[in-house]
Protein backbone atom coordinates (compact mmCIF):
# COMPACT_ATOMS: atom_id res chain seq x y z
CA UNK A 1 0.00 0.00 0.00
CA UNK A 2 2.88 2.50 0.90
CA UNK A 3 4.76 1.55 -2.23
CA UNK A 4 1.26 2.26 -4.41
CA UNK A 5 1.02 5.62 -2.56
CA UNK A 6 4.91 6.73 -3.10
CA UNK A 7 4.28 5.60 -6.83
CA UNK A 8 1.51 7.93 -6.99
CA UNK A 9 3.27 10.78 -5.58
CA UNK A 10 6.18 10.24 -8.00
CA UNK A 11 4.00 10.23 -10.91
CA UNK A 12 2.18 13.14 -9.76
CA UNK A 13 5.85 14.73 -9.18
CA UNK A 14 6.62 14.05 -13.01
CA UNK A 15 3.60 15.47 -14.30
CA UNK A 16 4.38 18.69 -11.90
CA UNK A 17 8.30 18.07 -14.13
CA UNK A 18 6.17 18.58 -17.08
CA UNK A 19 4.23 21.62 -16.61
CA UNK A 20 7.08 23.70 -15.05
CA UNK A 21 9.52 22.74 -18.56
CA UNK A 22 6.25 23.48 -20.32
CA UNK A 23 5.97 26.58 -18.72
CA UNK A 24 9.65 27.57 -18.57
CA UNK A 25 9.62 27.29 -22.70
CA UNK A 26 6.98 29.68 -22.69
CA UNK A 27 8.59 32.07 -21.28
CA UNK A 28 11.95 31.39 -22.94
CA UNK A 29 10.22 31.94 -26.07
CA UNK A 30 8.44 35.18 -24.91
CA UNK A 31 11.86 36.51 -24.04
CA UNK A 32 13.47 35.65 -27.46
CA UNK A 33 10.50 37.29 -28.93
CA UNK A 34 11.03 40.21 -26.69
CA UNK A 35 14.72 40.23 -28.08
CA UNK A 36 13.98 40.09 -31.34
CA UNK A 37 11.44 42.73 -31.39
CA UNK A 38 14.10 45.28 -29.48
CA UNK A 39 16.68 44.39 -31.95
CA UNK A 40 14.50 45.07 -34.72
CA UNK A 41 13.68 48.53 -33.37
CA UNK A 42 17.47 49.29 -32.72
CA UNK A 43 17.96 48.17 -36.28
CA UNK A 44 15.56 50.20 -37.59
CA UNK A 45 16.93 53.34 -34.92
CA UNK A 46 20.20 52.91 -36.67
CA UNK A 47 19.23 52.49 -40.51
CA UNK A 48 16.76 55.89 -39.72
CA UNK A 49 20.43 57.71 -38.61
CA UNK A 50 22.08 55.97 -41.58
CA UNK A 51 19.64 57.00 -43.93
CA UNK A 52 20.90 55.22 -46.80
CA UNK A 53 20.50 56.32 -50.41
CA UNK A 54 17.79 54.12 -52.70
CA UNK A 55 20.23 52.06 -54.37
CA UNK A 56 18.48 49.47 -53.72
CA UNK A 57 16.01 50.52 -56.11
CA UNK A 58 18.07 51.17 -59.21
CA UNK A 59 19.96 47.88 -58.71
CA UNK A 60 16.30 46.38 -58.70
CA UNK A 61 15.80 48.06 -61.76
CA UNK A 62 18.73 47.60 -63.68
CA UNK A 63 18.21 43.78 -62.93
CA UNK A 64 15.04 43.57 -64.58
CA UNK A 65 16.22 45.22 -67.77
CA UNK A 66 19.43 42.33 -67.99
CA UNK A 67 16.90 39.95 -67.40
CA UNK A 68 15.04 40.61 -70.63
CA UNK A 69 18.80 40.59 -72.06
CA UNK A 70 20.25 37.40 -70.23
CA UNK A 71 23.36 37.21 -72.51
CA UNK A 72 24.84 40.84 -71.82
CA UNK A 73 27.77 41.49 -70.36
CA UNK A 74 29.02 38.23 -70.48
CA UNK A 75 32.43 39.13 -72.20
CA UNK A 76 33.02 41.61 -69.43
CA UNK A 77 33.11 38.81 -66.55
CA UNK A 78 35.14 36.57 -69.11
CA UNK A 79 37.53 39.73 -69.01
CA UNK A 80 41.53 38.41 -67.58
CA UNK A 81 41.56 41.46 -65.82
CA UNK A 82 38.41 41.47 -64.43
CA UNK A 83 39.03 38.09 -63.77
CA UNK A 84 41.90 39.02 -61.86
CA UNK A 85 40.28 41.32 -59.86
CA UNK A 86 37.13 39.08 -59.20
CA UNK A 87 39.02 36.08 -58.36
CA UNK A 88 37.78 35.17 -54.32
CA UNK A 89 41.36 33.34 -53.77
CA UNK A 90 44.18 34.85 -56.32
CA UNK A 91 43.08 38.32 -57.12
CA UNK A 92 45.54 40.91 -58.17
CA UNK A 93 47.15 43.16 -55.39
CA UNK A 94 46.04 45.81 -54.76
CA UNK A 95 42.77 44.73 -56.18
CA UNK A 96 41.72 47.53 -57.46
CA UNK A 97 39.79 48.06 -61.01
CA UNK A 98 38.16 50.94 -63.38
CA UNK A 99 35.72 50.34 -66.11
CA UNK A 100 34.94 52.93 -68.29
CA UNK A 101 33.62 53.35 -70.91
CA UNK A 102 30.28 52.08 -69.49
CA UNK A 103 28.63 54.92 -67.46
CA UNK A 104 25.68 52.75 -65.98
CA UNK A 105 24.62 48.86 -65.68
CA UNK A 106 21.02 49.23 -66.80
CA UNK A 107 18.67 50.63 -69.49
CA UNK A 108 20.31 52.30 -72.32
CA UNK A 109 23.46 53.96 -71.32
CA UNK A 110 25.21 50.49 -71.38
CA UNK A 111 24.47 50.24 -74.80
CA UNK A 112 24.61 54.22 -75.94
CA UNK A 113 21.72 53.58 -77.95
CA UNK A 114 20.13 56.65 -79.18
CA UNK A 115 16.69 56.33 -80.49
CA UNK A 116 15.69 58.05 -83.84
CA UNK A 117 12.42 58.25 -85.45
CA UNK B 1 25.91 41.97 -62.65
CA UNK B 2 28.87 42.08 -61.04
CA UNK B 3 27.35 42.61 -57.76
CA UNK B 4 25.05 39.65 -58.24
CA UNK B 5 27.89 37.28 -59.26
CA UNK B 6 30.10 38.71 -56.12
CA UNK B 7 26.73 37.35 -53.92
CA UNK B 8 27.25 33.89 -55.73
CA UNK B 9 30.41 33.58 -54.96
CA UNK B 10 30.74 30.49 -52.07
CA UNK B 11 33.14 32.25 -50.00
CA UNK B 12 29.89 34.45 -48.64
CA UNK B 13 31.68 37.91 -49.34
CA UNK B 14 29.94 41.01 -47.63
CA UNK B 15 28.59 42.79 -51.20
CA UNK B 16 28.63 46.86 -51.21
CA UNK B 17 27.40 48.95 -53.98
CA UNK B 18 26.60 52.49 -54.70
CA UNK B 19 25.22 54.06 -58.26
CA UNK B 20 25.98 57.65 -58.14
CA UNK B 21 23.59 59.78 -59.75
CA UNK B 22 23.86 63.47 -61.37
CA UNK B 23 21.51 65.97 -59.44
CA UNK B 24 20.77 63.82 -56.82
CA UNK B 25 22.07 64.99 -52.99
CA UNK B 26 21.80 62.03 -51.90
CA UNK B 27 23.57 60.06 -54.45
CA UNK B 28 26.85 62.42 -55.67
CA UNK B 29 28.83 62.91 -52.09
CA UNK B 30 30.71 60.63 -50.39
CA UNK B 31 28.52 60.54 -46.95
CA UNK B 32 26.09 59.57 -48.83
CA UNK B 33 28.11 56.81 -50.16
CA UNK B 34 29.81 55.97 -46.82
CA UNK B 35 26.20 55.98 -44.89
CA UNK B 36 24.97 54.11 -47.61
CA UNK B 37 27.38 51.22 -47.62
CA UNK B 38 27.22 51.32 -43.59
CA UNK B 39 24.22 50.15 -43.60
CA UNK B 40 24.50 47.23 -46.14
CA UNK B 41 27.68 46.11 -44.33
CA UNK B 42 24.66 46.03 -41.43
CA UNK B 43 22.33 44.48 -43.42
CA UNK B 44 24.91 41.66 -44.00
CA UNK B 45 26.56 41.46 -41.18
CA UNK B 46 24.36 41.77 -37.91
CA UNK B 47 27.05 41.51 -35.17
CA UNK B 48 28.05 45.32 -35.67
CA UNK B 49 24.40 46.63 -34.18
CA UNK B 50 25.33 46.89 -30.59
CA UNK B 51 27.93 49.34 -31.75
CA UNK B 52 26.73 51.12 -34.32
CA UNK B 53 22.88 51.65 -31.66
CA UNK B 54 25.59 53.02 -29.18
CA UNK B 55 27.07 55.58 -31.49
CA UNK B 56 23.41 56.33 -32.89
CA UNK B 57 21.94 56.94 -29.19
CA UNK B 58 25.43 58.97 -28.49
CA UNK B 59 25.69 60.94 -31.71
CA UNK B 60 22.72 63.13 -30.98
CA UNK B 61 21.81 63.67 -34.37
CA UNK B 62 18.90 62.63 -36.51
CA UNK B 63 21.16 61.71 -39.59
CA UNK B 64 24.44 60.79 -39.16
CA UNK B 65 26.02 63.88 -40.60
CA UNK B 66 29.74 64.59 -38.40
CA UNK B 67 32.35 63.34 -40.87
CA UNK B 68 34.60 61.89 -38.29
CA UNK B 69 32.22 59.69 -37.18
CA UNK B 70 31.24 58.63 -40.43
CA UNK B 71 34.82 58.11 -41.71
CA UNK B 72 35.48 56.36 -37.97
CA UNK B 73 32.26 54.20 -38.34
CA UNK B 74 33.24 53.20 -42.35
CA UNK B 75 36.73 52.11 -41.43
CA UNK B 76 35.07 49.97 -38.12
CA UNK B 77 32.78 47.92 -40.39
CA UNK B 78 35.11 47.50 -43.29
CA UNK B 79 37.81 46.30 -41.00
CA UNK B 80 35.33 44.04 -39.47
CA UNK B 81 34.16 42.49 -42.97
CA UNK B 82 36.06 39.10 -43.40
CA UNK B 83 35.79 39.42 -47.18
CA UNK B 84 33.94 42.32 -49.24
CA UNK B 85 33.43 43.20 -52.66
CA UNK B 86 33.00 46.68 -53.44
CA UNK B 87 31.24 48.37 -56.49
CA UNK B 88 30.92 52.20 -57.26
CA UNK B 89 29.03 53.00 -60.40
CA UNK B 90 28.67 56.38 -62.16
CA UNK B 91 31.45 58.23 -60.66
CA UNK B 92 31.57 60.66 -63.45
CA UNK B 93 28.07 61.95 -62.39
CA UNK B 94 29.36 63.43 -59.03
CA UNK B 95 31.12 66.99 -59.09
CA UNK B 96 34.58 67.26 -59.39
CA UNK B 97 35.86 67.16 -55.30
CA UNK B 98 33.33 65.03 -54.54
CA UNK B 99 34.29 61.73 -57.13
CA UNK B 100 37.94 62.78 -56.39
CA UNK B 101 37.48 62.12 -52.67
CA UNK B 102 35.23 58.65 -52.83
CA UNK B 103 38.04 57.48 -55.27
CA UNK B 104 40.63 58.14 -52.98
CA UNK B 105 38.72 57.19 -49.86
CA UNK B 106 38.17 53.95 -50.96
CA UNK B 107 41.60 53.59 -52.98
CA UNK B 108 43.15 54.34 -49.57
CA UNK B 109 41.55 52.31 -47.62
CA UNK B 110 42.12 49.17 -50.14
CA UNK B 111 45.65 50.22 -50.64
CA UNK B 112 46.61 51.00 -46.60
CA UNK B 113 45.48 46.85 -45.98
CA UNK B 114 48.02 44.98 -44.37
CA UNK B 115 50.19 42.61 -46.84
CA UNK B 116 49.39 39.66 -44.41
CA UNK B 117 45.31 40.07 -46.27
CA UNK B 118 45.98 42.35 -49.01
CA UNK B 119 42.70 41.24 -50.84
CA UNK B 120 39.96 41.07 -47.88
CA UNK B 121 38.69 44.65 -49.85
CA UNK B 122 38.26 44.79 -53.16
CA UNK B 123 36.95 47.58 -55.15
CA UNK B 124 35.47 48.17 -58.84
CA UNK B 125 34.71 51.79 -59.81
CA UNK B 126 33.03 52.31 -62.52
CA UNK B 127 33.43 55.60 -64.49
CA UNK B 128 33.47 57.57 -68.04
CA UNK B 129 37.02 58.12 -69.32
CA UNK B 130 37.43 61.71 -69.29
CA UNK B 131 40.43 64.01 -67.87
CA UNK B 132 39.59 63.40 -64.31
CA UNK B 133 39.17 59.96 -64.50
CA UNK B 134 42.77 59.92 -65.81
CA UNK B 135 43.60 61.71 -63.00
CA UNK B 136 42.02 60.04 -60.02
CA UNK B 137 42.53 56.17 -61.31
CA UNK B 138 45.91 56.97 -63.00
CA UNK B 139 48.30 53.66 -61.92
CA UNK B 140 44.68 51.36 -61.52
CA UNK B 141 44.55 48.22 -63.75
CA UNK B 142 41.62 49.20 -66.52
CA UNK B 143 39.26 48.04 -68.86
CA UNK B 144 37.68 50.06 -71.42
CA UNK B 145 34.45 49.18 -73.20
CA UNK B 146 34.57 49.45 -76.70
CA UNK B 147 32.29 49.28 -79.31
CA UNK B 148 33.25 45.58 -80.31
CA UNK B 149 32.62 44.33 -76.73
CA UNK B 150 28.99 45.88 -76.89
CA UNK B 151 28.22 44.23 -80.40
CA UNK B 152 26.98 40.89 -79.06
CA UNK B 153 24.91 43.18 -76.26
CA UNK B 154 23.66 45.00 -79.06
CA UNK B 155 22.53 41.99 -81.53
CA UNK B 156 20.36 40.73 -78.50
CA UNK B 157 18.95 43.86 -77.11
CA UNK B 158 17.89 44.43 -81.34
CA UNK B 159 16.53 40.96 -81.85
CA UNK B 160 14.10 41.10 -78.84
CA UNK B 161 13.00 44.52 -79.25
CA UNK B 162 12.46 43.44 -83.15
CA UNK B 163 10.39 40.47 -81.86
CA UNK B 164 7.86 43.07 -79.66
CA UNK B 165 7.29 44.28 -83.77
CA UNK B 166 5.41 41.54 -84.42
CA UNK B 167 2.82 41.81 -81.79
CA UNK B 168 0.15 44.51 -80.95
CA UNK B 169 -0.14 47.00 -82.05
CA UNK B 170 2.39 46.44 -84.92
CA UNK B 171 2.03 43.28 -86.07
CA UNK B 172 4.47 43.54 -88.66
CA UNK B 173 5.72 39.81 -90.22
CA UNK B 174 8.38 38.15 -89.09
CA UNK B 175 10.72 38.88 -91.69
CA UNK B 176 9.93 42.43 -91.38
CA UNK B 177 10.62 42.62 -88.08
CA UNK B 178 14.05 41.24 -87.74
CA UNK B 179 15.11 43.17 -90.78
CA UNK B 180 14.05 46.28 -88.88
CA UNK B 181 15.97 45.11 -85.83
CA UNK B 182 18.80 44.74 -88.13
CA UNK B 183 19.39 47.56 -89.49
CA UNK B 184 22.11 49.22 -87.56
CA UNK B 185 24.28 52.20 -87.84
CA UNK B 186 26.82 52.78 -85.55
CA UNK B 187 28.47 56.35 -85.82
CA UNK B 188 31.75 56.73 -85.18
CA UNK B 189 31.55 57.96 -81.60
CA UNK B 190 30.06 54.48 -80.66
CA UNK B 191 26.69 55.73 -80.77
CA UNK B 192 24.23 53.26 -82.14
CA UNK B 193 21.21 54.41 -83.77
CA UNK B 194 18.17 52.34 -84.01
CA UNK B 195 15.67 53.48 -87.05
CA UNK B 196 12.50 52.88 -86.36
CA UNK B 197 9.26 53.21 -88.53
CA UNK B 198 7.30 56.75 -87.65
CA UNK B 199 5.05 55.84 -84.58
CA UNK B 200 6.92 53.18 -82.89
CA UNK B 201 7.70 53.65 -79.38
CA UNK B 202 9.52 51.42 -77.39
CA UNK B 203 10.18 53.50 -74.04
Amino acid sequence: MARHYQLLENTATLAQIEEFQKSRQVDNERFNDAVKEENLRRKKMVFDWLRPARVKNDHYEFMKIRAAYPETGEWLLNHPTFQEWFHPFFPMVPPLLWLNGIPGAGKCRQLNISIVH
Amino acid sequence: MVVERAKELPIKPIVLYFYCKHGYPEQDNFPAVARTVLAQILEQDGDLLPHFYQRCCESGEAVLETRTTIEELLKMGLDSCKSAYIVIDGLDECGRENRKEITQWFRNVVTDLPTSEPDRLRCLFVSQDDAFSKHDFSGLPSIKVRVEDNEQDIESYCRTQADTLTLDPYNLARERATVIGKTVAVSSSGKVYLFLPRGCDFF
